[in-house]
């Protein structure tokens, strides 16, 4: 499945990094990305999304459009529109986003939040 | 016969109720949801990794699985028991270790495919290749050195663009 991206005409798959891949470095992109696997380093988003899966290891500064956080995210987090926080997040840095939800459960505990809580119905949450 | 208007007008009733209640049922606030949230596309698992076109990494990358690169890469790529595809729109300048590499766009670096690498006719590499087996189609244009063998030599074979008037042996030759 494709979808047209806000800026360009054709259809873009969003970029995917699988459970078993391990990334080390700086990431910049201007289309969604889907993350599952390790990552460490920084990533620079436009205003498209990023998916960061429960088993995924995030430990970058990360800048982007909208986000859901599933996995655990070890560095501060920027997003232009609206950050959601499952309950299977983990994080550890600056949440700062213009929307920020969370699901009931998260842990945000060792989080600086930085933002308008939003409400969001739980169903519509992917799985 | 006489329950029959009587299920008639029932039915009328029922429908005229769901003509009444749908501008109602639509009438409800959107509930706020989060754009990705409701999205299938991000939600769905695959297997294989993908580097999309606009995606541009500076670093280490390694895994344990298929990887389609449409995107730019610089560094190190890492990919030893899989296989690794750089795609039309993908630039690569990076070393890459994988088991089958299949190259359409552009790579500068070395290229070590355990099991067999191939050239598509767009693809433009510069470096040299390492592989048990390999297929160049005809337009692909390569820099550097084939070597060939460092997988037993019972699976080692040279295919040139499908063209059987040329002689595997001469161009094993010209490869070494």
């Amino acid at each position: 499945m494709t979808r047209q991206t806000g800026a360009g005409s054709l259809p873009i798959a969003p970029s995917y990094i699988g459970t078993t891949m391990v990334m080390k470095g700086d990431l910049s992109l201007a289309e969604d990305l889907i993350i599952e696997g390790c990552f460490d380093g920084s990533i620079t988003q436009g205003n498209q999304r990023l998916s960061i899966g429960e088993h995924a290891k995030v430990r970058a500064d990360i800048r982007t459009g909208s986000a859901i956080i599933a996995g655990v995210v070890d560095g501060n987090v920027l997003g232009s529109s609206t950050v959601v926080v499952k309950k299977t997040a983990r994080i550890h840095g600056a949440l700062t986003a213009e929307r920020l939800c969370f699901e009931l459960g998260a842990d945000l505990e060792d989080v600086v939040l930085s933002g308008n809580i939003a409400r969001i119905d739980p169903d519509t949450l992917h799985k | 016969m006489i329950a029959l208007p009587g299920v008639l007008s029932h039915a009328t009733q029922s429908q005229e109720k769901m003509m009444f209640k749908k501008p109602q049922a639509e009438e409800k606030p959107p509930v706020t949801t989060h754009p990705a949230a409701a999205d299938p596309v991000m939600v769905r698992t695959r297997s294989v990794s993908v580097i999309g076109p606009t995606l541009v990494f500076k670093g280490e990358l390694s895994a344990d699985e298929d990887l389609v690169i449409q995107g730019t890469i610089e560094g190190t790529i890492a990919h030893h028991k899989k296989n690794l595809t750089v795609g039309k729109e993908g630039r690569v300048r990076a070393d890459i270790h994988a088991a089958a590499v299949s190259i359409e766009g552009h790579v500068e670096g070395d290229i070590h495919g355990d099991d067999f690498v191939e050239l598509a006719k767009s693809a433009v590499v510069t470096g040299n290749i390492f592989c048990g087996r390999i297929k160049m189609a005809d337009g692909a244009r390569f820099n550097g050195s084939i070597e060939m063998g460092s997988q037993p030599v019972s699976q080692a074979k040279l295919t040139v663009a499908e063209d059987p008037a040329r002689d595997p042996a001469r161009a094993h030759k010209l490869g070494a």
